[in-house]
């Protein structure tokens, strides 16, 4: 009896002690609780996440600078495209503007230096040829029939003869193969128009040597075999077109 | 500098606010008594995941049950039930929860009343917790929630026999184990049986 007195109060000890031990006690709650609480209680009161069918899909969509930006470009290239096409083609533009032709026939120097491959510079007669007003007339269609007709004997009359240096530079300059031979008398109306075309630095040319002839020297009074040289640019179109006419030694 | 001056709502606000369904008063009666619930799930619990479940799931049916509060004793005790009903709802799925132990002769070695006051309260909830759940939630409602073996037996259904042998069980492993934590604390009480 005594015992279980005696027992009863040691467990009411204990219990009591249990229950001043844990009074109080506050333990750190998790942070994130709160947000889990809430979620369940949209969840239940029907504020749930939207549903699948609900979510629409992204749609892929271009700026609309992008959009004007490409279109600008695409103007540009199609407004370019039709100016190139509808532009008058060369010799067309060379016919209708002579005045053209004769400003760019005073420029030699530059015609030299692009026919520089066939040793043009040793012809300062050309040149010279080029910028009298004799030669400006050329462009004028009655003169190039002149001259055309004249093509086929008159190159005495319009080839100077070269000179000693001028001989030397020749020999000097590279040799050119020739990549057609044809009669001169063949070659319809020839002009220097050509010259002032900008594209003739990468014109593809062809050199045409007519069959030697005996030419007298100017200045030492000797004759020498001249052959005339034909620079014709395959370029423009289909008709060779005389550029020089020169006298060369072999 | 600045001071933010918090508004004060008294306990009848919040419940109002509760029950209308405004989170930010539900939020404020979370943060109010989430520690005091922490704990009590704690005890229940067998571990802390656990004891975030039923904290969760307390406050959910707290929420749910607001207009169900009217005013009969304390806010916190009503809460408090809530909790404890849920735990012992969580552990009642467990099968042979609350088996009959046989009555045996536990001889048991008495721990020096000084020892509990030396233990930290985070140890004894970890002694507590590796109770088996059935003399955990037994301990717990007759030590700390103070029921009757009458009540527990009727809220549990199990028979009042069955609760105390439970409790006395409890208690003895709960004591063999502080001691196991603290043997310096201990003594050996001559010719001390105890037949429960």
């Amino acid at each position: 009896m005594t015992s279980d007195k005696n027992m009863e109060e040691r467990n009411d000890a204990f219990d009591s002690a249990i229950r001043e031990r844990l009074s109080g006690h506050e333990p750190a709650v998790p942070h994130a609780l709160w947000t889990r609480i809430s979620a369940e209680l949209n969840e239940s009161e029907g504020v749930a996440a939207p549903a699948v069918t609900d979510i629409q899909a992204p749609v892929a969509t271009i700026p609309w600078w992008r959009v004007a930006a490409a279109a600008a470009v695409v103007i540009t290239i199609g407004a370019s495209s039709l100016l190139y096409t509808l532009q008058p083609k060369t010799e067309n533009t060379v016919a209708a503007a002579p005045a053209t032709v004769v400003h760019t026939q005073s420029a030699p120097a530059i015609e030299i230096k692009e026919a520089s491959q066939v040793a043009i510079a040793a012809t300062p007669a050309v040149a010279k040829k080029a910028t009298t007003p004799t030669v400006v007339e050329e462009t004028s269609p009655a003169v190039n029939t002149v001259v055309a007709d004249k093509a086929d004997n008159s190159v005495k009359d319009v080839v100077a003869p070269a000179t000693q240096d001028q001989d030397a530079a020749l020999a000097s300059a590279p040799a050119v193969t020739p990549a057609a031979t044809m009669d001169l008398g063949s070659i319809p109306a020839f002009s220097l128009k050509r010259l002032s075309a900008p594209e003739s630095l990468n014109d593809e040319i062809t050199i045409i040597k007519s069959a030697p002839s005996k030419k007298k020297h100017h200045k030492h009074g000797e004759e020498e075999e001249a052959t005339r040289v034909i620079i014709l640019n395959k370029k423009f179109d289909s008709q060779p077109d005389i550029r020089y006419q020169l006298p060369v030694r072999f | 500098m600045a001071v933010a001056i918090k508004p004060t709502y008294s306990e009848q606000d919040i419940i109002e606010g509760c029950v209308k369904g405004d989170r930010k008063f539900q939020e404020l009666l979370y943060h109010t008594y989430c520690s005091k619930m922490f704990s009590v799930c704690l005890r229940y619990a067998n571990e802390y995941s656990t004891a975030e479940d039923l904290l969760q799931e307390g406050f959910v049916k707290v929420f749910k049950n607001m207009e169900k509060f009217r005013g009969e004793g304390s806010f916190e005790g009503w809460i408090r039930r809530i909790f404890v009903n849920n735990s012992i709802e969580h552990f009642r799925k467990k099968a042979n929860m609350y088996v009959v132990q046989e009555t045996e002769a536990l001889t048991y070695e008495y721990y020096d009343d000084n020892a509990l006051s030396k233990l930290m309260k985070e140890d004894l909830m970890k002694l507590i917790q590796s109770l088996s759940s059935g003399y955990r939630t037994i301990f717990n409602l007759y030590v700390i929630e103070g029921y009757s073996h009458k009540e527990i037996a009727e809220m549990l259904g199990v028979t009042e026999g069955t609760s105390k042998s439970q409790l006395a069980r409890a208690r003895y492993l709960l004591q063999k184990k502080i001691v196991d934590l603290m043997p310096h604390m201990k003594y050996q009480l001559p010719d001390q049986e105890a037949t429960i």
